[in-house]
């Protein structure tokens, strides 16, 4: 324990790391202020349940899912394995409509008018930033760790003996518990100056579904299913969740990195070379019709987080499961710690002169 | 020299060399393939390039009234090739799509319907509408008669001498210059330019990639190259001698040079798929276009812009090379060095250099839907203040560094 605290305290004394999380908050707050066209627009809207006139429509009644299945199915006919993936999911999620019908989740106003925009900006362009910040963070506060004893020439002596190599165990938990906490920081203040200045006072109970709330995916517009109830509050605080998952993929893959190349600097190019090249060899498949490549990429953590405004839901072309990005998130955890576990054991035996 | 040429040879790492090319291939085929795959994006854009560059061997660069009344003539003329083309579609005389004109009502009319029908489309009449648009020269016949149009309007705006650029919604917020600027335009001949709207806006696009492309490479080449002296603790070493101690002078040059080498290999290879594109056709036209509602500052052809925007982003990336070098002799390791790059790589290349480059030297507002308009030159102005600012910060850190005491 007192090893972790001493790691800990090496990241908490690292003045860059702090000026970039305050860059982070600044760019953040930027995002927030230049919509405030929306927030006007969605202060008119929220109130406004009152002043529906007529019935509210339910938008998942008589809602047929196969519709969207032939959609996809069609898109990818290339490859007779996709369009089974595709109908598969479409068929499982049929369900999941008719229990949103019975529910009458539709039937929430959520924010009128102003859902579509003001769910995008939270859950779309704040969640992906915010994400993109905190895995930043993590994937360099693991690279500075593991290297730490590099930098200051006192890696030989450490790594002398067995009890110094398993310091880098020491080092990636530290470096972990520091990520996850900068994540939580960053989302938390983040998330604090967003609701300080948009109201969600009473739309919290609302559902995400809400028949004011939609995707639209190849120009294709469609109401929000999602795989499970979820209200506004539970959504943000399943993504929240989830987003500390994905936050925790990227560390164990800089960790990866760290422990196969002895530079640093190295390992940091060959990491965004690898996660900028995995979305490029996504696109890359999707362009030459190869589908089940293409669902295969889909599983990735880039992916993920490319897809982070359609999270929980059906999807469109960028799932071919139900609730793929947990499923991918908690693939990604176990491949990238067994990934570490296999780097370490290389690491424990590795001549370092 | 020598150590000139030694630092150019620790920048130029094969390592990062190599992470550098793969990124800017996948960088490539993500971002501005795009616009080149779709130069001319969409069959209005496919007419509106072939249209002009059919003018531009007959009319020249620009198009006088005299020469507009032959339009009239063509207009016939693709109308009945059109009619002609019908002919081969049965179900168009199903339909009763005769012509052109009747082709527009039926559109027309089944566009209207399917508003009011809350937009639900009637998929076989998607279909014959289709079939008519791919199947004749109707993209064609539509944009020559849109061009027509704009250049009837341009001519009623010339001779009353009023009004703005339609796409301009408050007029009365235009600036002294911008009104001085269009009321000379209106007055010479390149009022009735017609450099292609594709063209331009391809151009545009493809030149805001390759300036973020020009500042995250440099970016990445040169960050670890003081940041590796301070680790390594050569610096002792070097200001033990008096031409050491203007190694960082030397190795400021390098970074520069460097960064122009990287910048310029960059515009040859990404210039060569664009101008395959064969946008040369239009290198003397001006910049003034009835097909577009932008308006230049200047009186370039497409050709001087073309070189004015590569000029702009080598400043660009000489300016992110040194801010880069200034800023990587403060970082005692690669991760602190790594965290002040990423933010510098988003000011100077994600938001100043898209920035710049979305439609430079045309009037536009200072960011989007902001209510005040960017001056002449407002771009050239703002890349040469970034290198000013390079310039002084590491002009100053050289000083410094000469004065420092071991």
């Amino acid at each position: 324990m007192r090893l972790i605290a001493f790691e800990m305290k090496k990241v908490v004394c690292f003045p860059a790391l702090w000026t970039f999380l305050m860059l982070s908050l600044v760019l953040n707050g930027l995002l927030i202020l230049g919509n405030d066209d929306v927030r006007n627009y969605f202060d008119t809207e929220k109130d406004d349940s009152g002043a529906i006139m007529g019935a509210p429509e339910n938008v998942f009644e008589g809602y047929d899912t196969g519709v969207l299945a032939s959609f996809y199915a069609d898109i990818v006919r290339e490859s007779p394995t996709a369009a089974d993936w595709i109908r598969k999911k479409y068929s499982l999620l049929q369900p999941r409509a008719e229990q949103l019908a019975k529910s009458g989740a539709a039937l929430d106003h959520y924010a009128g008018k102003a859902t579509y925009e003001s769910h995008q900006l939270l859950f779309g362009i704040l969640m992906r930033a915010t994400l993109v910040e905190g895995s930043i963070c993590a994937m360099l506060v693991i690279l500075y760790l593991m290297g730490y004893e590099q930098l200051n020439r006192t890696e030989g002596q450490v790594c002398a003996s067995c009890k110094g190599r398993r310091l880098w165990m020491t080092k990636l938990a530290a470096a972990m518990l520091s990520a996850e906490a900068l994540y939580v920081l960053l989302a938390g203040m983040t998330l604090a100056f967003y609701l300080g200045r948009w109201d969600y006072g009473g739309i919290w109970g609302d559902s995400v579904s809400s028949r004011f709330n939609y995707l639209t995916d190849m120009l294709y517009k469609r109401p929000f299913l999602t795989w499970h109830d979820f209200t506004v509050g539970g959504y943000l605080a399943a993504s929240l969740s989830l987003g500390a998952g994905l936050v925790a993929v990227f560390g164990l893959l800089a960790a990866v990195c760290a422990m196969l190349l002895r530079n640093v600097y190295a390992a940091a190019l060959v990491l965004g070379t690898v996660l900028f090249g995995g979305i490029g060899l996504g696109s890359l498949f999707s362009q030459c019709r190869v589908w089940a490549a293409y669902f295969v990429m889909t599983l990735q953590p880039s992916a993920v987080w490319l897809d982070v405004n359609v999270w929980f839901t059906e999807s469109g072309i960028a799932a071919f499961i139900p609730w793929q990005e947990t499923v991918a998130v908690a693939l990604n955890l176990a491949v990238c710690s067994m990934a570490v576990c296999v780097m370490f054991r290389r690491f424990m035996r590795r001549d370092l002169s | 020299m020598e150590i000139w040429k030694w630092e150019l040879r620790k920048i130029a790492n094969p390592g990062i060399l190599a992470a550098v090319v793969l990124l800017g291939i996948v960088y490539y085929y993500m971002f501005p393939s795009f616009y080149v795959r779709y130069f001319r994006n969409g069959p209005n854009a496919e007419a509106e390039f072939a249209l002009s560059a059919e003018w531009a061997a007959k009319y020249g660069v620009t198009m006088e009234p005299s020469e507009r009344e032959e339009l009239d003539g063509q207009l016939a003329g693709e109308k009945a090739d059109f009619q002609e083309m019908l002919l081969a579609i049965a179900e168009a005389s199903d339909a009763g799509i005769t012509d052109y004109d009747s082709f527009c009502v039926y559109r027309d009319s089944y566009y209207d319907q399917t508003a009011a029908a809350g937009s639900v489309a009637d998929m076989e009449q998607e279909w014959l509408l289709h079939r008519i648009m791919d199947g004749t020269n109707y993209y064609r016949v539509q944009t020559l008669a849109g061009f027509m149009d704009a250049y009837d309007r341009r001519a009623e705006r010339t001779a009353d001498r009023t009004g703005t650029d339609i796409c301009r919604s408050a007029p009365d917020d235009d600036t002294d210059a911008m009104r001085q600027r269009e009321s000379g335009l209106m007055q010479s001949a390149r009022w009735y330019g017609y450099l292609p709207g594709c063209v331009w806006q391809s151009t545009c696009e493809y030149a805001k990639d390759l300036a973020v492309w020009c500042v995250l490479c440099n970016v990445l080449l040169l960050s670890p190259v003081l940041v590796r002296d301070r680790m390594y603790r050569t610096r002792p070493m070097q200001w033990s001698s008096r031409h050491g101690r203007a190694v960082l002078q030397t190795q400021m040059t390098a970074a520069c040079m460097a960064a122009l080498a990287v910048t310029a290999v960059n515009l040859v290879l990404y210039g060569i798929p664009f101008l395959r594109q064969g946008p040369l056709v239009f290198r003397t036209f001006g910049l003034e276009s009835i097909w577009s509602d932008a308006t230049p500052w200047f009186d370039w052809t497409y050709g001087t812009y073309l070189l004015v925007l590569a000029a702009l982003i080598t400043v660009l990336s000489a300016a992110a090379a040194l801010l880069t070098v200034f800023v990587s002799q403060y970082s005692g390791n690669y991760i602190a060095m790594l965290l002040k790059a990423l933010p510098l790589f988003v000011a100077v290349g994600a938001m100043a250099g898209s920035w710049l480059l979305d439609g430079s030297f045309y009037f536009r507002s200072l960011w989007q839907n902001a209510p005040v308009w960017g001056f002449c030159g407002m771009e050239a102005v703002m890349a040469c203040l970034l290198l000013f600012c390079g310039m002084v910060l590491c002009i100053s850190a050289v000083r410094r560094q000469r004065r420092v005491q071991i």
